[in-house]
């Protein structure tokens, strides 16, 4: 009973593809298998590939809710919708947002989660309680997470405030969500707290898979710690770190619920990104066209990345 | 200069006070959420309060007995397991029809399921809301899972086929020489071998979809049917908030998170990154 799988090929030969390919045809000893993945992928073209579509044709398109009585209601803009958001300044400000947005969280969630994932790969005592103590903010709920620290940034109640007065940081009580100033660093601490576990498995799943040997090895050889983290460990965990680093990446960059919940993209659009301004224009202004083209944007953002990381994994399997 | 030991034990105490203090600031909003649902109002307001010298499960009472939020709670429950079970089955099917058969263009298939994981869900949403309205299904649960299986799926998929192409095709082929169909041999020896992998996937949909927020809040307009996460939002009102209600909701919401967490801590790292890293 000879069956290996297609297209899987570790290293299989171009040869080996196309008679594979022949024998994917045979219908005759395959149709269970076609039967089996119909279901899931008419369930995916149908709830993913479909509304993306959908939602595209929707950016090039005169879809003003408000106005639906509108002899233009629904025909065809050409570029319209992007020439609107783009001449507005609160969207160009939320792509300064976006960026800023990204980096910020990006470097600070990497740079904390290598740290973290290096000292849980140490040989402590209790280490698996550790870890799965750290990773409760990843598993708490987007929301719930909102509304904590929106507790605890609050002026009158939160302890944030309480504890700075009486340590006497602060004279008075500060409305760390409604300052322009401290608005978007308060929300992004949030986010970051809880984007940094999720990173910090990923790294901690590479580190480790290198066994001890190698280390001891160079130790012999004469180098220190230092040298050999920048000469073996990055490079040998390079690949999985990039990968988790992407799919971080657009998290961050979908990152509505924090924001929404916590500030609403304010004080002064201080905290919209264009993830918030989509959502905006959508739901609360009610024109789908507008808000699509914002969304395509987004979609730009992350069809690089996307694009990335799925060379990345191909890569990787053939 | 150090000696190898000293370094060592440096090393260590530095790994030890790092990590406990990644904990502690993983572990401390949730400690004085806790203080503060056990409060009662005019201690959540005294400074000399922060840990309350006498408790009162007031606000729990409240929030069980005389708030939604048991409905909100099960309205979750029921929408998650929906959602998990079918993108099980769905993704179960699929990866056993993409690993063990030849499929014309498998990898090309999988590439495709895995792109959909990255569309921004807002882009998704807005069409959504037009082909939702134009099937009637807003404000409606059928609606709404659908719509979370459009992000559970891929992933289960994704991550349930990185599973199923570690078990070696030698183990089955063995289960039907021994005289089993290729039914049993499935359920007696796929399932019992990628159990924790299915579980922890399993789980992984569980939480995205109890975590969801924004199509719940779209989607759900009827008070009675809404989701925990967008009936929470009913503890903040529009002018005061009454915090010792709200955070007794968060602590209790939070409860079967930490359940399922608990149970699945031992194969959550490979689980995790089983699937995105290997492919």
């Amino acid at each position: 009973m000879d069956m290996p799988r297609a297209g899987w090929g570790n290293g299989r030969e171009t040869v080996m593809r196309k008679a594979a390919n022949r024998k994917a045809l045979d219908l005759k000893k395959n149709w269970p298998g076609y039967l089996l993945i119909a279901p899931a992928v008419i369930a995916v073209l149908a709830l993913s590939i479909y509304p993306l579509f959908r939602g595209i044709y929707l950016s090039f398109v005169n879809y003003n809710l408000v106005r639906p009585k509108d002899p233009v209601f629904n025909t065809f803009a050409g570029l319209e919708n992007y020439r609107k958001i783009f001449a507005n300044p609160i969207f160009l400000q939320s792509i300064g947002n976006t960026v800023k947005w990204t980096v910020v969280n990006l470097a600070a969630q990497l740079l904390v989660a290598m740290i973290l994932a290096l000292a849980l790969n140490q040989k402590m005592k209790g280490r698996s309680l550790f870890r799965t103590l750290v990773l409760v903010p990843w598993a708490v709920p987007h929301s719930i997470a909102a509304m904590t620290f929106t507790f605890l940034y609050n002026a009158n109640v939160g302890i944030i405030n309480i504890l700075a007065v009486k340590l006497g940081m602060l004279t008075q009580s500060v409305s760390w969500l409604g300052n322009i100033d401290s608005a978007f660093w308060c929300v992004a601490l949030v986010a970051i707290w809880k984007g940094i576990p999720f990173q910090m498995i990923f790294i901690l799943a590479a580190l480790q898979g290198i066994p001890d040997s190698v280390y001891e090895s160079a130790e012999i050889d004469g180098a220190s710690r230092w040298q050999s983290f920048w000469r073996i460990t990055l490079p040998i965990i390079k690949e999985p770190l990039a990968i988790a680093t992407i799919l971080n990446l657009i998290g961050i960059l979908s990152c509505f619920n924090t924001i929404w919940l916590m500030t609403g993209g304010g004080p002064l659009y201080s905290t919209e990104i264009i993830y918030t301004f989509a959502y905006r224009e959508a739901f609360i202004n009610h024109n789908f066209g507008t808000a699509s083209a914002a969304s395509v944007i987004l979609f730009l953002f992350m069809a690089v990345f996307s694009w990335i990381y799925l060379r990345m994994v191909s890569e990787k399997e053939e | 200069m150090l000696t190898k030991r000293q370094k060592e034990r440096l090393r260590l105490t530095a790994a030890y006070l790092f990590t406990i203090f990644m904990v502690v600031t993983a572990m401390i909003p949730f400690v004085y959420v806790v203080l503060t649902a056990l409060k009662t109002p005019e201690q959540i307001y005294d400074v000399g309060q922060i840990i309350p010298t006498y408790v009162t499960f007031e606000n729990f009472r409240h929030v069980i007995f005389e708030s939604n939020f048991l409905r909100y709670f099960f309205n979750s429950i029921f929408i998650t397991l929906v959602t998990m079970a079918v993108s099980m089955v769905l993704a179960v099917m699929a990866a056993y029809g993409l690993t063990r058969y030849h499929i014309l263009g498998a990898d090309k298939i999988k590439m495709a399921v895995l792109m959909t994981r990255m569309f921004p869900g807002i882009l998704l949403c807005i069409p959504y809301y037009i082909i939702m309205k134009q099937l009637r299904l807003i404000d409606s649960y059928v609606g709404l899972v659908l719509m979370y299986i459009s992000f559970t799926l891929p992933f289960a998929i994704w991550n349930t086929c990185a599973f199923f192409s570690t078990i070696p095709w030698e183990l089955e082929e063995s289960a039907r020489i021994d005289g089993c169909g290729r039914l049993t041999a499935f359920f007696t020896v796929i399932i019992h071998v990628a159990k924790p992998g299915l579980f922890v996937t399993a789980l992984f949909c569980f939480m995205s979809s109890w975590d969801e927020y924004m199509y719940a809040s779209i989607f759900i307009n009827t008070t009675l049917k809404k989701t925990i996460q967008v009936g929470m939002q009913d503890f903040i009102g529009q002018y005061s908030v009454d915090w010792g209600l709200l955070m007794s909701a968060v602590t209790l919401s939070l409860i079967p998170i930490l359940l399922f967490f608990a149970l699945v801590q031992k194969n959550l790292v490979s689980g995790l990154s089983a699937g995105a890293v290997k492919g």
